[in-house]
């Protein structure tokens, strides 16, 4: 083989790879586009809150904190104040090294309460379990350390509702954050668990723990997630949901039944994505069980979370996504393909491996093929140049279209310079932002290749969602 | 520049030719795209800017009409066909809080403004947003002028907007709506339980209560265990002898522990003591919290012994049961836990103490 065909047999690869890549998000946005049209003519107008108040099923929060003694309390407060007619908080302290037990001791008034601790799902011993004298809604649990699954299987345990919303501790969420994200569950019993659209709070103005208005960060990293999150929210998953497909809801926020997730055997301590495996396992113990479920999106915005704004953690968070979509996907491999996989196990998860588990690898090879090719003349620069140049197109187009559907749906980000801010950010990210996130992906999958086990994946916050300023 | 492209690529093999096609199909769709945006933006600032004023505009009007002030005192403005839905939305608004004579003048304003009219010829509007607020306001203005067709909208596809009217004809006309709402209830497995519970709770206890107990009694099996919760909006004449038929009927665990929930009545006490010891634990549980409610002080010996059941939750309804039993109030507890050979039971039994403390 010469090294011509050697380099146009790369170039078929790619382009085949590359155009059934687009052709699967094309699908995924009409179905997108199709879904939150729907949903907003089907969503109660927001007029009528007042007259749609419901009987909920009571709910338990469950907020596992580590070293979070600088935000906890402002998070809690806030917490306590979600509307909804009934719900818990259970606080789970993984062994903090730092006051964070001390502080909430302080801030809630926290008296040791001597709870008949029920063992259902596995994790590390309790130490004590504490009751605030002040919020009669909030318990926390102190336990030995043992990571972010650990601490919600250890909430789980503790807790007394039979829907629980496992809820990062430095979320930020909406006051009807809830009753959107329960609906699912009243309108159809088959649901178990359902998730909503996490938003960047970078650049919104946030005082205490609320949301008071939204707005964009100067940072360009935390400008860039924004359009990536946007992306991944409401076509990524808005896509899937329609399909009960949905492989993965966030564990910034979600909602979940409680025996459902106890009979799977809780969350996976020994995961790094411990919110992608559990939702990939629901799917495949009961596709496999053959047994009615439903596990839905909401794409209300309902939870706020902050973005790295610097490298280093940012490249630290990218690993652990890449590392957790690995694990989910592998651990439960047996859904692929399986006659009773249904759309899941035919459609979401081959989409899933080929293109969010292999994407990076084939993306990076594609540009490491190009700079040594382009020396060596095996192609030429206008050629290298037009492939390049489409696969920005593509990129625009995709971001394009997810501003579209925020633009149909819930329009946040209302001033006009905000658009023109996310329409330019979303062209400079496919010069060096993009390239840089399919590295730090392919070094994911060659930590979760060499089976290196991860911990809570310490998150450098800047705490500027306290009382920071919008652009 | 273009055409030197051009020129370059139709010289290039398929593969180059396909990618700049596709490149340039994404060009052009992108571009549409932002368009489309463009023009939804631009829509929308000029509707919000519209609303804005209109609100400005009728906040105060409607704050002075609800205070009582006169209407031949206040100048009414004419209301644009575009600003219907906007003044109508206000009024659902203010009415949906205010009390006594505010609403009566709220009535007057609409009907003063020919709304109410208006409000009458939406309910079979093509636009689904103009019905709902149709329905919202004509079952705040108990307008009966409408009821055949606010009984097809209850009947209809759209399960929110059936829910809605179903609403407003329970507020409208209580007992005339129970024969209508009752069947749909039972028919309509997409009303979520809680609506219904909340159209219920609204509509008035004597007129519902018949229609309801005999829809359920009389439903199918299958849909019963549904219903059996909407049993404690009914008139408990009618609701007690109607759960202990069903208890009586069935053996299904699910639907002995759903009649349970609604047990208060003392005569069904010795029934209640029957399910302590069923195989099922949430029925024993239930069983445990109905005694709390309505059991004796023989009552509390059967408590203290469940403490030690091998189910978690049966241990805790127990406890909680005893210590919410008035019979039971002057028990000495602390013995019981100090004594008490099972570690379960004295553990359980320190719990629903010290929540019942700090409760």
């Amino acid at each position: 083989m010469t090294l011509g065909q050697v380099a146009e047999f790369f170039q078929w690869m790619f382009i085949i790879y590359f155009l059934a890549l687009n052709l699967g998000y094309i699908g995924l946005n009409l179905l997108s586009i199709v879904s939150v049209s729907g949903y907003m003519r089907k969503r109660a107008p927001s007029f009528l809150s007042s007259f749609y108040p419901g009987f909920e099923p009571p709910i338990t929060v469950i907020v596992p904190a580590y070293n979070e003694m600088a935000t906890i309390s402002d998070s809690i407060r806030s917490f306590l104040q979600l509307q909804y007619s009934q719900f818990e908080i259970v606080v789970v302290n993984d062994g903090s090294s730092d006051d964070t037990l001390a502080m909430l001791t302080r801030e809630f008034s926290l008296v040791p309460f001597p709870e008949a601790y029920r063992v259902r799902v596995g994790a590390k011993p309790v130490r004590g379990i504490y009751l605030s004298t002040t919020h009669s809604k909030l318990r926390v649990v102190d336990k030995e350390n043992g990571g972010k699954a650990d601490s919600l299987n250890a909430g789980i345990n503790a807790s007394r509702y039979p829907l629980f919303c496992a809820v990062d501790a430095d979320s930020i969420l909406q006051p009807d954050s809830l009753q959107r994200v329960v609906q699912p569950f009243i309108e159809d019993p088959r649901t178990i668990a359902s998730g909503g659209t996490i938003r960047v709070a970078n650049g919104c103005r946030v005082d205490h723990g609320f949301l008071l208005s939204v707005g964009l960060p100067g940072n360009l990293l935390a400008l860039f997630q924004i359009v990536e999150y946007i992306r991944a929210f409401l076509f990524g998953r808005l896509g899937w949901s329609p399909l009960n497909a949905l492989l993965i809801i966030s564990g910034a926020f979600g909602l979940f039944n409680k025996e459902r997730v106890i009979e799977a055997g809780g969350f996976h301590s020994d995961t790094i994505g411990e919110d992608m495996e559990l939702i990939v396992r629901l799917h495949r113990i009961n596709r496999l069980k053959r047994r009615e479920y439903k596990i839905t999106f909401v794409p209300d915005p309902i939870c706020w979370t902050e973005a790295p704004e610097d490298f280093r953690t940012l490249i630290n968070q990218r690993i652990r996504w890449q590392r957790g979509l690995s694990e989910s996907l592998f651990s439960n491999i047996r859904l692929l393909f399986h006659p009773r996989g249904g759309a899941v196990g035919w459609l979401a998860f081959p989409f899933f491996m080929l293109f969010e588990w292999m994407g990076p690898l084939i993306e990076t090879s594609g540009y490491i093929f190009t700079i040594v090719a382009l020396p060596l003349g095996i192609i030429e620069p206008p050629i290298a140049a037009i492939f390049f140049m489409v696969s920005v197109g593509f990129g625009v187009m995709l971001s394009t279209t997810a501003l579209l559907l925020e633009e149909m749906s819930f329009h946040l980000y209302s001033k006009p310079r905000h658009f023109a801010t996310l329409m330019l950010v979303a062209v400079i990210e496919n010069f060096g932002y993009r390239q840089f996130n399919a590295l730090c992906r392919v070094w994911g999958i060659t930590m979760f290749l060499s089976g290196k086990r991860g911990g809570w994946g310490a998150m450098r916050r800047t705490g500027g969602w306290t009382n920071q300023k919008g652009k | 520049m273009m055409e030197s492209v051009l020129g370059y690529v139709s010289g290039s093999n398929l593969e180059v030719k396909l990618a700049f096609y596709a490149g340039l199909g994404a060009l052009l769709v992108t571009a549409a795209l932002i368009l489309i945006i463009a023009i939804l933006r631009v829509r929308l600032i000029m509707e919000e800017r519209r609303n804005d004023s209109f609100i400005a505009e009728w906040r105060p009007i409607i704050t002075r009409v609800s205070a009582g002030e006169p209407l031949a005192d206040i100048f009414l403005p004419s209301i644009a066909r575009k600003d219907m839905p906007m003044f109508l939305m206000l009024w659902n608004h203010y009415h949906g809080f205010l009390k006594g004579e505010a609403l009566e003048n709220l009535n007057a304003l609409i009907r003063s403004t020919g709304m109410d009219v208006v409000a009458r010829r939406w309910i079979d509007s093509r636009s689904r947003a103009k019905r709902f607020i149709s329905v919202i306001a004509l079952g705040r203005l108990r307008d009966k002028t409408r009821w055949e067709d606010m009984a097809l909208l209850a009947s209809g596809q759209d399960p929110t907007l059936s829910l809605m009217a179903a609403g407003s004809m329970a507020l409208i006309d209580p007992a005339r709506s129970a024969p209508v709402i009752i069947p749909l209830i039972i028919e309509r497995r997409d009303w979520p339980a809680n609506k219904v519970m909340d159209i219920l709770s609204k509509a008035d206890q004597s007129a519902i209560s018949g229609p309801l107990v005999s829809a359920i009694l009389n439903a199918d099996e299958k849909e019963v265990l549904r219903l059996v919760p909407f049993l404690f909006l009914a008139d408990k004449s009618l609701s007690g002898p109607a759960v202990r038929t069903l208890l009586e009927r069935s053996q299904d665990p699910e639907m002995i522990s759903a009649c349970l929930k609604t047990v208060d009545d003392p005569s069904m006490l010795d029934m209640a003591r029957s399910y302590l010891d069923h195989p099922v634990w949430y029925v024993r549980a239930q069983a445990a919290t109905v005694l709390g409610k309505i059991g004796f002080e023989e009552d509390g010996k059967r408590l203290v012994g469940m403490l030690s059941d091998r189910e978690w939750w049966v241990r805790y309804r127990a406890a909680h049961a005893l210590t919410e039993m008035p019979s039971m109030q002057s028990f000495d507890f602390a013995k019981l836990i100090r004594e008490s050979a099972d570690k379960y039971a004295g553990d359980i039994m320190s719990q629903a103490l010290a929540e019942k403390k700090l409760a």
